[in-house]
Parts: C-alpha cells; structure tokens; sequence
C-alpha cells in the first residue's frame, strides 16, 4: 500500500487539531476527497483520517476515525490512495466489526486474503432497481397488521428514548432472522455497547451467528466512527447482494446517530448549521446512505431502522429526514407505553407503502382499515369520555369504545426477547390468526368477552381460552 | 412540538365545555335548592298518607285477587341526560323488573328509546316536567291508572324512579304503590265507616294514587336535578383539568417554537 514513508509528496504535515476536525498541509500531491490518511501515534497505534474537505494553499480538512489524544501539530499523515476499505466476503460471517474492518470480537485478525471494498460507493443504478411487493411476516401482531414489512423494504421504527425501539428491533431479529435464509447484518450506531455484547450472546446462543454479521460504532467513539460505521455495515451486505445475489436483512440500531455524529463534526468542518444546529447537507447525507439500501435485480436488502426521536418531537430535522426513505413507518407512542400497552406502538400514525389492496389481501385491508378507524373514533371520544364520562355517550359509541379498549389491548404481544421483563412466554402470531383475531373484533364477534382477556395474548383462540376457563373457586377459610 | 392550531382549538372547546356545564350546575343549584325541602316534606306527607290507607282497608278484599296478572309501571326519567349514571342505574332496575305483559307510562323522553327497543306496552308517555310540578297538575298522568285500576283491568301499580337520599346519594328504587294483597297490612284497630267503606274507598284510593306518585315523580325531578349538579361539577373539573393541562403544553409549544428560532438566529450569526 505504502511505497516510501518518507516519500514528500504523499505526506501532510497536521497543522490544526480541533477535537476529530484535523487539518493537514501537503506540500502539492493533495488526496481526494474521501480518502484515507494514516497517521502513525507516538504510542505506535494508527489512526485513519479521511479527507472531507480541499481547502486553498493545499490544505484539507479530516475527520479522525478514532481519539485525537496525544496528536500535535507537526505530526504527519501519509496517503492511502483509497477510500476506508473493509472486508467482505464469506470470511466476514460470524465476526464483529469496528468502522475500519477490524475485528473486535477477541477471536484474531481477519486474513490478509480477504476481499476489501471501499465503504463509499455510488447507489445502484435507476435501471437497476427493482422491488416486486411481497410482505414479510413478522409474527408481531401489531406490525402485521398496521404496518405490514415488504421484503426489500425500509422500515423505520420510529421513537423517543426508552419507549422500547431495541426491543422491537431485536424481536424482528429473533423471528426474522431464525427463519430466514440469507445472511444478516446488524449495524450498531451510537447505541449502548452493552446491547451490543447482549445480541452477541443471544445470537451464539440461538446459533444464527454464523450467518451474521454484526458491525458497531458505539456511542463511546468518536463522532466519525459513528458517521462511517453505517457505511461499513452496508458494504458488508451490498456485497451479499451485488456478488452472491441473496436476499439480505440489515438492522440498524440506531439511523438517527447517524445524523448526530454528522452534526456533531459539521461546525468543525466548518459548516454553517442549519436548522435545530444540524448539518446543512444533512438531506444529501442521509439520502446517500439511504438510496444505497435498496433492492436490485440481482438481490435484496430488506433494513430495519430504528429512529431515535429528540424529546419526543417528531419535527425535528433528523427524522423527518429519514421518514422520507421509508417504506414503511412504525411509530411508538410514550402515551401508549405509560398506559402499560407494549409493543407500544401508535397505530394512527404508523403505516405502510404495502397497505394497498393490490398487494395484501383485501381482508386484511378492510381489518386494518376497520380498526384504524375505531381507534380514531375512540380518540376522537377521548375529550367527551374524560368530560362528561362513559355515561354520557350514546349506545353506538359505548360499543365503539368497548370494542377500540379491545383493540388496544389485543395488539399487545408478549415479546420473547423481553421473557425477563413480562415473565411471559413471548409469542409468534401468523398474519392469517392476526387478521382473523382483528376482524372478528371489529364485527363485534367478541363483545361479550371482558376486556383483560385479550391483553398479551397471542392469536384470538387464546383470549377465547382463557375466557372460558372456569373460575376458580376462592376458599375462604 | 405540538400543533399550535389544533391546541388551541382544544382549548377554546375545553373553555367552552366547562363555561356550559357551569351554567347547567348553576340552574341545577337553584332549582334543587326549592325542591329539596318539598322532597322532604312530602316525604312524610305521603307516608302518612299510605299509613292510613293501609289502616283503612285492612282484612279486607277489595278487588278480585285472581284477576289477570297485569301490572301498570310507571317509569320516571329526566327528558335530557348530563345526569351522570342515573339513567344508567334506572334502565338497570327497569330491565331487571319489566315484564312483557306489563302495561308501561313513561314520563321523561330519555328512557324512552330503552323502553321500545324491548317491545313494551307502552300506553302513554309524558315529558318531565322542566320545573318543580305542582300537585294539581299530575291529573293526565295519573288518571289512566285509577281508571285501570277501578275496572280491574290492572293488579297491581308499581312506579320505578329514582329517590332522593341527598344531593349525593340517589337510589333507583321500584315502589309498589298499590297491591291488591290485602294480607300484607297491618292495622290493629278496627274501623267503623260512615257512610260506608266503599264509598270511602272511592274516594280514597284515588287520592292516595295521587299523592304516591307525586311523591315518586318530586323525588325523581329533585335526584335528576342533583345528580344533574353533581355531575356537572366533575364535568367542569374534568374540563377545567385539561384546559390547565392543555394550556400548559400550548405555552411550552409555543415557547420552544419561539426559543428555537431564536437559537438559529443566534447560531448563524457566529459565522
């Protein structure tokens, strides 16, 4: 890679060090945008730049891929002639990856034969695209329903802090990936490195590590392993799908860091920020990583994403700037969550590309319109309820209210990666039992079932279950 | 940050709510104000009443006691609702009592929807009076029954409403007014009639129909006016609630809306 070290021309020499913003001066030979510099620490550890920004005077501006501790001016950087490359390839399943490529799981280095490619590439090409709508099933009851997933889809699980977008997320892998066939990818963003050693256990343990691949830049890195890590972990399945034509799943926990770190660097760079102090190409960003995650003729990549959602403000720059790339929406509600009610997701404003007749079936349309619209109906109720009392609504809206608390209740689901937290045994619920289950609801089959019955329960046949079963004589002694 | 517009459309409803059901506690407070010392003095009037009643005609048959079994119920509900579970409680007592060969007179429109829906023998229905109904004014409504009763046609005259206890407490009740069961009163003395018992009798069962279902129709005005009073109270609270609540978020919308430009404001300026 290197031909002479000391060779003038591929060096620059740091002349300004502002937290991960360092700048260099070349003496003519100046790198391109995007390429890697490695600069050689006086403790003997690497660090990589990569060049963001040509100034005049031969000047350009990086962002480190790691601490700036112990950098002075005067230090100098020798170019790489290449973007960030990692690995990909089959050797790559079954390992956890740092922004560079590197393995960070304890169990040696990858071999030097390994196939690398550069994380930044151009999104496929308009010809190219191609997306047949298909749902894929989640077993989550409330997902199937309101928010059905297409494979080769975008799906954003949108929320603010705690309301449980982890644990959807993990749920989604535990149910997806053990029945799918095809290699996995999960990109750790600036989340807890915590729940990033918890799913590699949880995944040794349920044996589907070998088939994936797990990528974090934790919120313990500096901002620029944080920006790139995405693109690392797309690479890696972009590689899945473009050479060996599979179907590939992509989690990323969690999307919104990505335009944190961005913005965290962007006044470094010097940027003048935009609205709410974001980077003001933060559109272009997100529209770069985003248009490179997406179905072609040759394979698929079906990602999962969660948003994290500032202060509950769903009109922050950030997320609406995801929302836009999204096929379909998944919205939890800390109103929902505060009422007990998990997964806690808002039907009302969660939806989906694939909520068209043409594409499911029309049964389950009509149910997920019906219910939508119960629901509304209930919510509208809500200022009258809280007023004047149940007593004051009329017949109609007493059974619309009856039936929108069942509602509520019923999409409820015991998660199995959340055992430890409801003590209850997690549930898998086929699309068809969901469908059945909201439909007989919704035309009034179950009124006459108490409303608890149908709280964390899976398919309907388990709410009629419990129903009948014989009280339990109380002996009072 | 929340829709500034739609909140404060809540708001103005929620301002608007709690502004109507203050004015209906208020006219509720005036009129249960008269009617609460009549309830109680009626109250006794009319126990007094039946107490004679029963003494007059005891041991005695007065009407066939094998005569087909038909009752004659008089329901008695407020016109309108914003009455808090009163209704609720009433249709409870009325289904759990109704029978289909009973002969039903409504008075008040609320229940009346509950009543048809079941298929009863609806014989008339009157509306409930807006102010406190004087004795003299029950005539139309009373006399069907005297004359059902006279001619047999009836055995029994029951009337469901509510009772007055207080302004708190209203208790649906279903008062047999007349029963024909001679052997459940108690007298000790016995009577010597002038000119005879059944002219007295002619001219007493009328009168104790009467004051018997004025009682019950005074106690069902008074509990519709002080659950009415009640139960707009909470619903100004409720609403007085959330229009602190709704305020409350509205002014931090607005104030973030406003901090946040000021911030962008003073973040371009550094550059």
């Amino acid at each position: 890679m290197l031909k002479n070290l000391s060779d003038v021309n591929i060096q620059g020499i740091i002349i300004r060090i502002q937290g991960v913003v360092v700048d260099l001066k070349f003496h003519d030979n100046v790198p391109e945008i995007y390429e890697a510099l490695i600069l050689k620490k006086d403790n003997g550890e690497n660090l990589i730049l990569e060049t963001i920004l040509e100034m005049h005077n031969s000047e350009i501006r990086t962002i480190a891929m790691g601490t700036t501790n112990g950098l002075r001016r005067g230090m100098k950087a020798i170019r790489t002639f290449s973007p960030i490359k990692v690995p990909v390839g089959e050797k790559t399943l079954g390992r956890i990856f740092n922004v560079l490529g590197e393995t960070i799981d304890g169990l040696g280095k990858i071999s030097k034969s390994v196939d690398k490619q550069s994380i930044h590439k151009m999104p496929p090409k308009f010809i190219n695209q191609k997306t047949v709508p298909e749902m894929l099933e989640t077993g989550i009851k409330v997902i199937d329903l309101i928010s059905p997933f297409m494979k080769g889809g975008k799906i954003g699980i949108f929320g603010g802090a705690g309301v449980g977008k982890t644990v959807i997320v993990k749920e989604l892998i535990r149910n997806i990936t053990a029945v799918h066939k095809g290699h996995s990818v999960f990109a750790g963003v600036g989340e807890r490195t915590r729940e990033g050693a918890d799913l590699w256990l949880e995944m040794k343990e349920s044996k589907v590590m070998d088939k994936t691949i797990l990528v974090f830049g934790q919120m313990n890195e500096p901002p620029g392993n944080r920006m790139r890590v995405v693109l690392t972990a797309l690479t890696m399945s972009e590689y899945f799908r473009d050479e060996k034509c599979e179907d590939v799943l992509l989690f990323i926990d969690n999307i919104f860091r990505f335009a944190q770190a961005g913005s965290e660097v962007s006044v470094l760079l010097g940027r003048m920020p935009s609205a709410v102090g974001y980077q003001p190409n933060l559109a272009k960003d997100m529209g770069d990583l985003q248009e490179r995650i997406t179905s072609t003729n040759k394979g698929s990549i079906t990602s999962v994403q969660a948003v994290y959602v500032p202060a509950d403000d769903y009109t922050d720059p950030a997320p609406v700037t995801i929302f836009s790339h999204l096929d379909a929406v998944l919205t939890l509600d800390r109103v929902i969550m505060e009422q007990g009610l998990y997964p806690a997701v808002n039907p009302l404003i969660s939806s989906s590309r694939l909520l068209d007749p043409n594409i499911i079936s029309k049964e389950h349309y009509n149910t997920t319109v019906a219910v939508k619209k119960i629901l509304q109906k209930y919510k509208d109720l809500q200022d009258i309820i809280a007023i004047l009392g149940m007593d004051e609504l009329s017949d109609e809206d007493k059974i619309i209210v009856s039936r929108a608390r069942k509602l509520q209740k019923f999409l409820t689901q015991p998660m199995f990666v959340a055992e430890t937290f409801t003590g209850l045994k997690g549930r898998y619920v086929t699309v068809e039992e969901t469908v059945n289950g909201f439909k007989g609801i919704v035309d009034g089959k179950y009124d006459n079932l108490p409303e608890q019955n149908f709280y964390m329960v899976g398919a309907i046949e388990e709410v009629i279950k419990k129903s009948t079963k014989p009280i339990q004589k109380i002996c009072l002694k | 940050m929340k829709n500034l517009q739609y909140l404060k459309r809540r708001i103005k409803t929620s301002n608007s709510v709690s502004k109507i059901a203050k004015a209906i506690e208020m006219i509720s407070v005036s009129k249960i104000h008269k009617s609460q010392e009549i309830v109680k003095r009626y109250g006794l009037y009319a126990n007094k009443v039946k107490d004679i009643v029963y003494r007059v005609i005891f041991n005695r048959s007065l009407y066939n006691e094998n005569c087909e079994y038909k009752r004659l119920v008089y329901i008695i509900s407020p016109d309108r609702g914003l009455v808090g579970n009163l209704i609720m409680n009433l249709i409870k007592k009325v289904n759990s009592y109704l029978k289909s060969n009973d002969y039903v007179i409504i008075i008040g429109r609320k229940i009346m929807k509950d009543i048809i829906k079941y298929g009863h023998n609806v014989l008339m229905s009157f509306d409930m009076p807006t102010v406190l109904p004087k004795y003299t004014e029950i005539g139309t409504m009373i006399n069907i029954a005297n004359k059902f009763f006279i001619t047999k046609k009836v055995n029994k005259i029951c009337m469901i409403y509510t009772k007055f206890i207080n302004v708190f407490v209203q208790k649906s009740v279903i008062e047999e007014i007349f029963s024909v069961k001679s052997s459940e009163f108690k007298s000790t003395v016995n009577y010597i009639f002038e000119p005879n018992f059944q002219f007295i009798l002619q001219n007493l069962l009328p009168f104790y129909l009467n004051v018997g279902f004025y009682n019950a129709l005074v106690n069902a005005y008074t509990s519709e006016q002080a659950a009415r009073m009640i139960a707009m109270k909470t619903a100004k609270d409720n609403a007085n609630d959330i229009l602190i609540y709704l305020t409350n978020i509205y002014n931090k919308s607005r104030q973030e809306k406003i901090t946040n430009e000021i911030l962008d404001l003073v973040n371009g300026q550094e550059f």
